[in-house]
Order: structure tokens, then C-alpha cells, then sequence
């Protein structure tokens, strides 16, 4: 029984490993997820409203929108009420200070999110090189495993304690595999709520016009 | 009387603001498996129906009965019945059908096979393959001329547009565009192909007579990388007036006057705008937008985005029936 678990773990470890490495291989080692690596976005993806002025990018001066943009920017608040938020503020405006802070507003959601989603790239490349050394433990502890199984005088209850450890390894391992689908889907959800977010804001300036 | 006289007018209103005026919109979600069903009168999707594995390119037959389906990961085309949205039929399309184009008549399909280099032609009516032609490498968008004489496929890899004589199918002439070219479009007057170019950038304007290139349009929008402006669908107006071509990541549509190539306007429109269609009143065009998941109606007459509405996941392909009334 112990010898099939420790054959289907090899079968699992060598089955998953050399897809990481093809994956990898075939663009940029860094990159493991399906999805087309863009590092950066540009302003231009989600705004089309006038060009931003340069005062836009002080948001050190208005502690209120820095903190609406940390508000909004937080993905566990639902984006009808993050959308929400953006109107009541821009309702609560004065109108001559309406354009001036929404562009503010829109620079500073730009430039949290995108720096965010930049740290989430990073994040998936320590991902992928994590897992490629855990691919490579996993195959040397199973071919030391099958080696110590293959000595007569082999201790029994070690080679069941390995055998174990190297079963609770090989899941981890796979579980890691199952999150990267997720973990790659994250810079696609955070630009897309850049997006909704900024369409808020172009709302708010088209209703005033 | 009157509560009558005022029933009569509800009824005569609902009439009139009700489907009588309506097309419907079919939209292939690539990644949910489904075709979103939207009214282009309400702006709302009425149905949402299930499909085959990764659906991308979409049409319809000219009588409006029949939604075609490229059902990529299946291998097949799916036959869609439009009044009662439900899969009839499926046609043989060869491994990994990405993108088909109709002939003028209705009667046949040309089918680009990205897997393996060649073009897939087939009798509607009979289920049958007619040809099987081998083209470049990665074989992506199709156009055919009105006159239904020539039809264009380009290959991604090999950054060609072949013109294929549609009675031989025979390949005649090969052009050389830029990187990826994605799609084809004729202008009404058969005179010009259009061929987009994702990575170039670019759209090649081909002369049907010549073959040649006569026009490169390219794009420039403030505020963005230029990798991000990566040209797919296009669709000209029936007049052949205007141009409009989807510029994926860019999150816009191109406005190009046909007669100067200039860009007149760039709408934002959602993100990864992938293919285009016209209302047959032409009044409408519609914008697929894979990454918000949403498509968006323009108005042809301003070029301002009127609406956007919430599809599936990865909206990729949109195709409108030619007739009112689709019954649902």
C-alpha cells in the first residue's frame, strides 16, 4: 500500500513539475499563469476623460482622497459600493473643485492599483520559482526514498515515516498548483475594478456637464 | 369607455416600445461556455444558453434562423435554432475552429483551423467538407469579397493575408502584413480588404485588384504604451464611409474616416475590445469587451458609446440577426 502511494506521488510529482517548467520555459520564467503578462498599465486604459494635470499627482495635499482611494481600492468592499462612495464624494463638492479633485482622485486610484498589481506580479514570480523548487525536493526525496526502499537492511519504520512526509508534500504542492489559477487571475480582477472605478468618476464629471 | 380608451393606448405603447423595433444580439463567451442572448431595443440580455467549450466565432445564417458557433475545444460548429435557442445540429469544422466567415450566399462556411494550417470549406446544407486548403502558419482571420469570388485568410505566424479564389480553392496571391493579423474585412465595394494586425499595430489596406498594400493605417492615443493598441475586429459601414476597428487592451474603438484613413475618434468602450457588429439598420455598433466582461452599443451617427451591458465571462465574438422580431 505504502509502496503504490509512493509510486502515485512520483507519478503526480513528475506529471505536474515538468508542466510548470513548460510553462515557464516557453516565455518568461517568472510568468507561470496562461494569462498574458502586462507588468504595467497605462492611464490611458481606463481614462479617457481630459488630460490629468500634473497637481493631480499631490494627493499628499488632500488626505481625504488618499484615503478614499484606500477605501475604494480594498477589493473585500463591493464594487457597486465602492462605486457608490466615489458619487457621494463627488457630490459633496463644491462644483469648481469637482474636475480638479476627481482627476486626483482617478491619478491616485491609478497609481495605488497599478503599484498593487505590479507587487501581485512579483508575488506570482516568487510563486513560480517557489514551486519549481518544491518540484525538484519532491523528485530527489522520491528517488532517495525508492533508493532506501531497495536496501535490504533498510529500517522499515523510516522508510514509512518518509514516505509520509513526502505524501504531505506532494499535496501541499498540488493545493499550490490548484491556487495558481486563482493567483493569476488577480492582476485581471484588479484592473478591472481600476476600471469601474475610474468609470465612476467619468460618470460624475458627465453628469455635471 | 375611457379605462378601455386608456388600455388601448398601454397596449399600443407597449407595442411600440416593445420588441417591434428590437434585434437580437448573440455574444459567444469564451470562457463560461455560453452565448448571451441581448435585445438591442432594451439594451438587456433576454437569455443566456449554454454551449459547447470555448465559443469564439460567431454568425448567423441570412434568413436569421441559424446562429454558427465556433465551439473551438469540440472541434465542431454548433447550429444554433434562434427561435428556440437550442443547439439542432453541429457541422464537421476540423480541429480547433477559431473564426469562420459566411459566403454572400449563405450556402457555404470557410473556416480558419488554427491548429493545423489550412482552411476548412464546407456545404452548409449537406454537412459536407468541400475543400480543405493549406495556408500559413496559424490561420486566424477570414473575410470573403461581396461578390463572394475571393476569400481571405491571414496566418498569424506567417503574417500573410492569402487571397484564395473561392471556385478553385486555389490560393492566387499572398500579402505580406504586419505582425499577427488578426481579421479581414471587405469594404462594401469589394475594392479593399482591411487586415488588422494585433502586434504590429496596424491595419494593411489591400487593393483587391492590384494585391497590394496601398494604405498603412497606425494608432496613436495619449496616455497609452503603444503595446497596448493591438488592432482585431473591423467592420465598415454599409455606405463604406467609416471604418471602425477594435483595438483590444487599448479598451477603445478606432473611427476611421475610409476615404482619408485618418483617425477621427477613439471611444472607450470597456476593456479588451475584441470583434464588432452593426445593427442591420446600421444605426448601432457593438463592441465585445473580454476582460469587464460587458459589450457596448456606439451610436454610429455621434460615435459616443450609448450603453454598456453586462455578458458572460470573456465576451469574445457578437453577430446581430438580420431581421426584427426574433421570436424568443
Amino acid at each position: 500500500m505504502a509502496r503504490m502511494s509512493l509510486v502515485r506521488c512520483l507519478a503526480v510529482v513528475a506529471m505536474l513539475a515538468p508542466s510548470v517548467n513548460a510553462k515557464a520555459a516557453s516565455t518568461d520564467p517568472d510568468w507561470p499563469c496562461i494569462q498574458r503578462k502586462v507588468p504595467q498599465l497605462s492611464l490611458g486604459q481606463i481614462w479617457n476623460g481630459p488630460e490629468l494635470p500634473p497637481a493631480a499627482k499631490d494627493l499628499s495635499k488632500d488626505p481625504g482622497i488618499s484615503a478614499l482611494v484606500e477605501e475604494v481600492a480594498a477589493r473585500r468592499i463591493p464594487i457597486a459600493e465602492a462605486q457608490k462612495k466615489i458619487k457621494d464624494f463627488a457630490a459633496s463638492l463644491p462644483a469648481e473643485q469637482l474636475a480638479p479633485k476627481m482627476a486626483m482622485l482617478v491619478q491616485g486610484m491609478f497609481d495605488h492599483m497599478d503599484a498593487e498589481r505590479s507587487h501581485v506580479i512579483s508575488g506570482i514570480a516568487r510563486y513560480a520559482h517557489k514551486q519549481l523548487e518544491m518540484a525538484a525536493a519532491l523528485r530527489k526525496e522520491a528517488s532517495d526514498v525508492d533508493a532506501l526502499r531497495a536496501k535490504p537492511d533498510a529500517d522499515p519504520n523510516e522508510i514509512e515515516r518518509r514516505t509520509e512526509q513526502l505524501k504531505f508534500a506532494t499535496r501541499i504542492f498540488n493545493e499550490r498548483v490548484q491556487s495558481l489559477t486563482y493567483v493569476c487571475e488577480v492582476p485581471t480582477i484588479i484592473e478591472q475594478r481600476l476600471y469601474q472605478l475610474s468609470k465612476a468618476v467619468s460618470e460624475t464629471l458627465a453628469a455635471k456637464k | 369607455m375611457q379605462r378601455r380608451a386608456c388600455a388601448l393606448a398601454i397596449l399600443a405603447t407597449g407595442f411600440m416600445a416593445g420588441p417591434a423595433s428590437a434585434y437580437m444580439a448573440y455574444v459567444s463567451n469564451e470562457k463560461d461556455n455560453t452565448m448571451s442572448v441581448v435585445d438591442t431595443a432594451t439594451m438587456q440580455v433576454v437569455k443566456t444558453v449554454n454551449v459547447g467549450q470555448r465559443p469564439r466565432g460567431i454568425t448567423i445564417s441570412h434568413d436569421g434562423k441559424h446562429i454558427y458557433l465556433c465551439a473551438s475545444d469540440d472541434d465542431s460548429i454548433e447550429v444554433i435554432d434562434t427561435a428556440s435557442l437550442e443547439i439542432v445540429d453541429t457541422l464537421p469544422s476540423g480541429p480547433d475552429p477559431e473564426l469562420f466567415v459566411l459566403s454572400p450566399d449563405g450556402k457555404t462556411l470557410y473556416i480558419a483551423n488554427e491548429d493545423d494550417n489550412l482552411v476548412t470549406v464546407i456545404d452548409i446544407e449537406n454537412k459536407k467538407v468541400l475543400a480543405e486548403i493549406p495556408v500559413g502558419v496559424e490561420p486566424e482571420g477570414m473575410g470573403v469579397s461581396p461578390d463572394g469570388k475571393i476569400m481571405i485568410n491571414t496566418s498569424e505566424t506567417t503574417n500573410m493575408a492569402h487571397f484564395i479564389d473561392t471556385s478553385t480553392h486555389e490560393i492566387t496571391d499572398n500579402v505580406l502584413v504586419d505582425a499577427r493579423p488578426r481579421f479581414v474585412e471587405f469594404t462594401p465595394d469589394g475594392k479593399q480588404a482591411w487586415v488588422t494586425a494585433e502586434i504590429g499595430g496596424t491595419v494593411s489596406v489591400i487593393d483587391n485588384q492590384t494585391r497590394e498594400v496601398v494604405q498603412k493605417i497606425t494608432f496613436e492615443i495619449a496616455g497609452l504604451r503603444a503595446e497596448s493598441i493591438q488592432p482585431v475586429g473591423v467592420r465598415i459601414t454599409a455606405d463604406g464611409k467609416k471604418a471602425y476597428v477594435a483595438l483590444g487592451p487599448a479598451n477603445r474603438v478606432a473611427v476611421i474616416n475610409t476615404q482619408t484613413y485618418e483617425v477621427e475618434k477613439y471611444v472607450l468602450v470597456g476593456q479588451r475590445v475584441w470583434q464588432l457588429a452593426f445593427t442591420p439598420d446600421q444605426k448601432t455598433i457593438i463592441s465585445t469587451n473580454g476582460v469587464s466582461n460587458d459589450i457596448t452599443f456606439i451610436d454610429v451617427e455621434t460615435d459616443e458609446p450609448v450603453q454598456s451591458v453586462t455578458v458572460g465571462a470573456l465576451p469574445w465574438g457578437v453577430v446581430v440577426s438580420p431581421n426584427l422580431n426574433q421570436p424568443n
